[in-house]
């Protein structure tokens, strides 16, 4: 798994690429919490390559999540694949998440 | 030094090289055993003093492990080296041995540690530690007794010596990363039977016979993070959960404990479903670490009647067969999110009717997601296709899935923990 981090506007854009589960989820959980120390609030997240997520890294975005309500921040992903939107929809996990189309209607509103 | 003498010397020095072989044999106590051979390598080097340093893994940093003469507490343990500083580092950098006659006309001498200790370094003998072609130390004798520098032949008896320790620190090293894994091993087997007892051994019974009851839980590692329950709220209700905790391992099986032992306190306060998965909710949510979450559901079963009152915390809906109809459907009942996300989840209650011959199938995630040696998932059709072949009985029912996702995932490791749970209404 490979993260890029953008900036835009106000907004931390983390771009993830590959699998994102038990093995890689730390590297990512500690990208996060560096982005947030530096109180970074609002996090995008790019799913347009990640190919896989296990609960573990479901267990990441709930902790970006939660840092990002307590700080009154956001936390949107965008461009989640198929296969990935339906374990999202299985678990009610789109209704824990705010996921956007695209990068552009992500950014809307922040 | 005449023939006799230098034959007799030799003598000396091949005695002493298999008796180290001796001591190496003797011991698996890495510092017991370096402390012999060097004591045994300084003798026959008639040196002054002599050490061991070890390359640090983690550091990268050569650091004193043995250190033998008058100067020894003041060294061992607190000289640590780069590579390439000093004689020791040089000799670890390069993999090779060097006879130093005058440390005083070589850069290369670190003179730090003479300064530290008030020891007066003359000359030196120092070969890399090696197994196969990798570097992991450096021993050194210092100062020949007869004031002499160190000679070819010295270096030659000494970097047969070191081959011969290198080896020595190599198995007990082994010798001890077998014990930990050893230990490790023992400690997830009574992991694994710990974790196993907290979830039911044997299945309530129905007093007149009208449901039958059975499950299975099977971690993909020695513990895991699914969970199964039956808890008697009374003579006539009965409830039963089933759970999936993210992530896996160990961080998963002790937030499976802790969920398992509140969800049975709770249960007999908040007899409703909806208010008992609202209550483990708020637990949970207040507890949270590093986004940990459940998806759980949990039923409230009426033993006289077969209604059931579901609860969904972002669960995998139920498959529920009905034997009037031979269909198969999924219990797509509005559920709330999984539990200890967020503070506050809008939750619903829902009531099915169990009749005569129907079976309801739990699952988790594990069974649907299984893959086969092609990447291929098990999926929710298979297990379908399953639960609809009326089964007699839920055990056979669960026996019967568990063999086919054996079969379909042959040659491929368990990727996740496997939970099944069925209740067949007679």
């Amino acid at each position: 798994m490979e993260i890029a981090v953008d900036k835009r506007q106000n907004c931390a854009i983390l771009k993830i690429k590959g699998d994102v589960d038990l093995y890689s989820s730390p590297q990512a959980r500690s990208q996060i919490i560096a982005l947030v120390n530096n109180k970074q609030f609002n996090l995008l997240v790019d799913f347009t390559d990640v190919t896989y997520m296990d609960s573990s890294g479901v267990a990441t975005l709930v902790e970006a999540l939660q840092l990002t309500n307590k700080n009154k921040g956001k936390l949107r992903l965008y461009k989640l694949r198929q296969a990935i939107r339906d374990v999202f929809e299985l678990s009610r996990l789109d209704k824990v998440f705010d996921i956007y189309e695209d990068e552009q209607s992500a950014l809307h509103g922040i | 030094m005449n023939e006799i003498e230098s034959l007799k010397k030799r003598i000396v020095d091949l005695t002493s090289l298999i008796e180290v072989s001796s001591i190496i044999s003797s011991t698996l106590d890495l510092e017991e055993l370096m402390n012999l051979v060097m004591e045994k390598a300084q003798t026959v080097m008639n040196a002054e003093a002599s050490s061991v340093m070890l390359i640090n893994e983690e550091t990268g940093m050569l650091e004193c492990q043995i250190a033998l003469g008058s100067v020894q507490e003041k060294v061992k343990d607190t000289i640590q080296l780069e590579l390439g500083q000093g004689i020791a580092g040089w000799v670890a950098q390069q993999g090779k041995a060097v006879i130093v006659p005058d440390v005083d006309n070589d850069t290369r001498f670190y003179s730090n540690i003479d300064h530290s200790t008030g020891f007066k370094t003359r000359s030196i003998l120092a070969a890399p530690l090696k197994v196969k072609d990798r570097v992991i130390g450096v021993a050194e004798v210092i100062n020949r007794r007869d004031s002499q520098p160190f000679s070819e032949d010295d270096l030659a008896i000494f970097i047969t010596f070191c081959r011969q320790v290198a080896l020595a620190i190599e198995n007990a090293r082994m010798h001890r990363f077998m014990l930990d894994q050893q230990r490790i091993q023992q400690q997830l087997e009574s992991a694994h039977t710990i974790q196993q007892s907290f979830m039911p051994q044997s299945f309530p019974q129905a007093k007149d016979d009208n449901f039958l009851l059975h499950a299975r839980n099977i971690p993909a590692t020695a513990v895991g993070g699914d969970l199964f329950d039956f808890i008697e709220i009374d003579s006539n209700r009965l409830g039963m959960v089933i759970g999936d905790v993210s992530g896996k391992g160990i961080p998963a099986a002790l937030y499976m404990a802790r969920l398992i032992s509140d969800l049975r306190y709770y249960s007999h306060i908040h007899e409703r479903p909806m208010d008992l998965i609202r209550m483990m909710n708020s637990v949970l949510f207040e507890r949270g670490r590093q986004g940990m979450f459940v998806t759980l559901i949990y039923f409230l079963l009426d033993r006289q009647s077969g209604e059931l009152k579901i609860t969904n915390g972002g669960h995998l809906p139920p498959l529920w067969f009905q034997h009037a109809t031979k269909t198969c459907h999924v219990v797509n009942s509005s559920s709330g999110i999984p539990l200890g996300i967020l503070p506050q989840i809008e939750l619903s209650e829902q009531v099915i009717q169990l009749r005569s011959g129907d079976q309801l199938l739990l699952y988790t995630d594990g069974i649907i997601e299984a893959k086969n040696v092609r990447g291929k998932m098990f999926s929710l059709e298979r297990l379908e296709d399953i639960f609809n072949q009326d089964w007699d009985h839920p055990q056979h029912l669960i026996e019967g899935i568990v063999k086919q996702i054996k079969k379909f995932s042959r040659n491929v490791s368990q990727h996740d923990d496997i939970t099944l749970m069925a209740i067949k209404w007679q």
